[in-house]
């Protein structure tokens, strides 16, 4: 099928399989693996992205599901070639161990302050409540969350 | 592999007529996508039907609220009339799985996908929910009962789809908990559903279904005729729980977690009354 989105803010026209997942169009097929697949059934959150400004699994979604949509992933973030603010911050914070989770943590991180820009942090281990670190014990994200949202940037 | 995308409610029935036995509808993709991956299902043609417009809308119609079957858990769980007349759907949805999985998965795929231990189930039955539902020839309308036949199994043909969830009315006060075996981004283990008339301190009426413990939602008319005319004292939850508790230990197999399920429905019970009061 001929499939046309919108990814990181540029139209993208491909031809495809209805079936292909978004998670292997992006990897697989677009060479972008900023986004990292982990259980591949919607329990661990490393491969959420952000579609139509809400965060979702890109590993349960399929191609055929995305006609005239606006996908944003991690590669999407940057801004004039330096890291976006939440990333920066997660860097500081030392928001990252292993950094398997950290994409999916940061995407479903910038779904939160793109609805909510100051958050409380019930409301923050509620919005990463699907996405499991097992480096961290999760204090340095949700202080690295906090940080960006008090400083104003995501 | 075909796919049938509709882009207009005009578009259905053309895409349901190439529809076979081995075609599927997918909704959000949260269950149909990961049954495919494990070999569980193989369809020659996917149907989407999320691009309809129509069939994303959350509206009154007349006394009655109309969710299109392509509505996610977050837009049901926001949805300012679910909020005001149907918060025990608003409970429901939002405790599915996590944030992702809510933004994604929808109510006609969860009707459609048809689990043992579906979240929206028993809250669909508490209120007395109709599907409307669309045939290549026309559109009919069946209770949910009618339409939902065991696990994974719904009494549809291939290429009927559901269009739309209608909720009569509601009355009384309404409240769904759901027990998982963690706070967030669980399988329901047992979801109790409840609906309380009252007439001043005594309860005139109770409706209570309960999920995940047989192949559909079970309604506890002994619960329900055993409250009426009594008060909320919590003797009489603890005596409805057990009433729970002793269902659960004759009907579940005990592969199912049945001892776990007789202990902890007390808790589950108590929890549903309590958030009856929505303080």
């Amino acid at each position: 099928m001929r499939l046309s989105f919108i990814l990181n803010g540029k139209r993208k026209v491909m031809e495809t399989e209805p079936d292909r997942r978004l998670l292997d169009l992006l990897r697989k097929d677009l060479h972008m693996t900023g986004t990292k697949e982990g259980c591949a059934e919607g329990e661990c959150g490393a491969c959420t992205v952000i579609i139509n400004g809400e965060a979702v699994h890109s590993c349960l979604v399929l191609a055929c599901q995305l006609e005239g949509k606006e996908v944003l992933t991690i590669e999407g973030l940057e801004e004039n070639g330096e890291l976006s603010a939440i990333q920066r911050i997660f860097v500081e914070e030392t928001a990252i161990q292993c950094g398997y989770c950290t994409t999916g943590m940061i995407m479903s991180a910038k779904a939160l302050l793109m609805h909510n820009p100051n958050p409380t942090e019930k409301e923050i281990r509620n919005a990463l409540s699907g996405n499991i670190c097992r480096c961290s014990g999760y204090t340095q994200i949700i202080r690295a969350v906090k940080r960006t949202a008090a400083e104003g940037g995501c | 592999m075909e796919s049938l995308l509709p882009k207009t409610y005009e578009e259905i029935p053309g895409c349901l007529r190439q529809m076979t036995e081995k075609s599927r509808f997918i909704g959000g993709g949260t269950d149909l996508i990961i049954k495919m991956r494990m070999g569980l299902a193989a369809p020659d043609a996917i149907c989407y039907l999320g691009y309809v417009r129509e069939l994303k809308e959350i509206r009154r119609e007349e006394e009655w609220l109309s969710i299109g079957s392509c509505a996610t858990m977050t837009e049901i769980e926001q949805d300012p009339e679910v909020r005001e007349h149907y918060p025990a759907l608003m409970d429901a949805a939002a405790d599915v799985g996590s944030l992702q999985i809510r933004n994604n998965g929808t109510i006609g795929g969860n009707i459609g996908n048809a689990s043992p231990a579906g979240d929206l189930l028993p809250v669909l039955y508490l209120y007395d929910a109709v599907l409307e539902i669309m045939g290549p020839d026309g559109v009919r309308r069946a209770g949910i009962d009618e339409i939902l036949a065991g696990p994974g199994r719904l009494n549809l043909a291939c290429n009927e789809a559901i269009l739309r969830i209608l909720l009569p009315p509601s009355t009384g006060y309404t409240s769904f908990v759901k027990l998982g075996s963690r706070k967030k981004v669980t399988i329901s283990r047992i979801g109790v559903a409840l609906r309380i008339e009252m007439d001043g301190d005594y309860v005139k009426e109770m409706k209570m279904m309960v999920g995940a413990i047989g192949i559909k939602p079970v309604r506890l008319e002994k619960a329900e005729e055993f409250i009426k005319g009594r008060t909320l004292n919590e003797q009489n939850i603890l005596d409805i729980a057990a009433i729970l508790s002793d269902y659960i230990r004759e009907h579940v197999a005990k592969e199912f977690d049945r001892d776990y399920k007789v202990f902890a429905s007390r808790g589950v019970v108590m929890d549903a009354f309590h958030r009856l009061r929505r303080d």
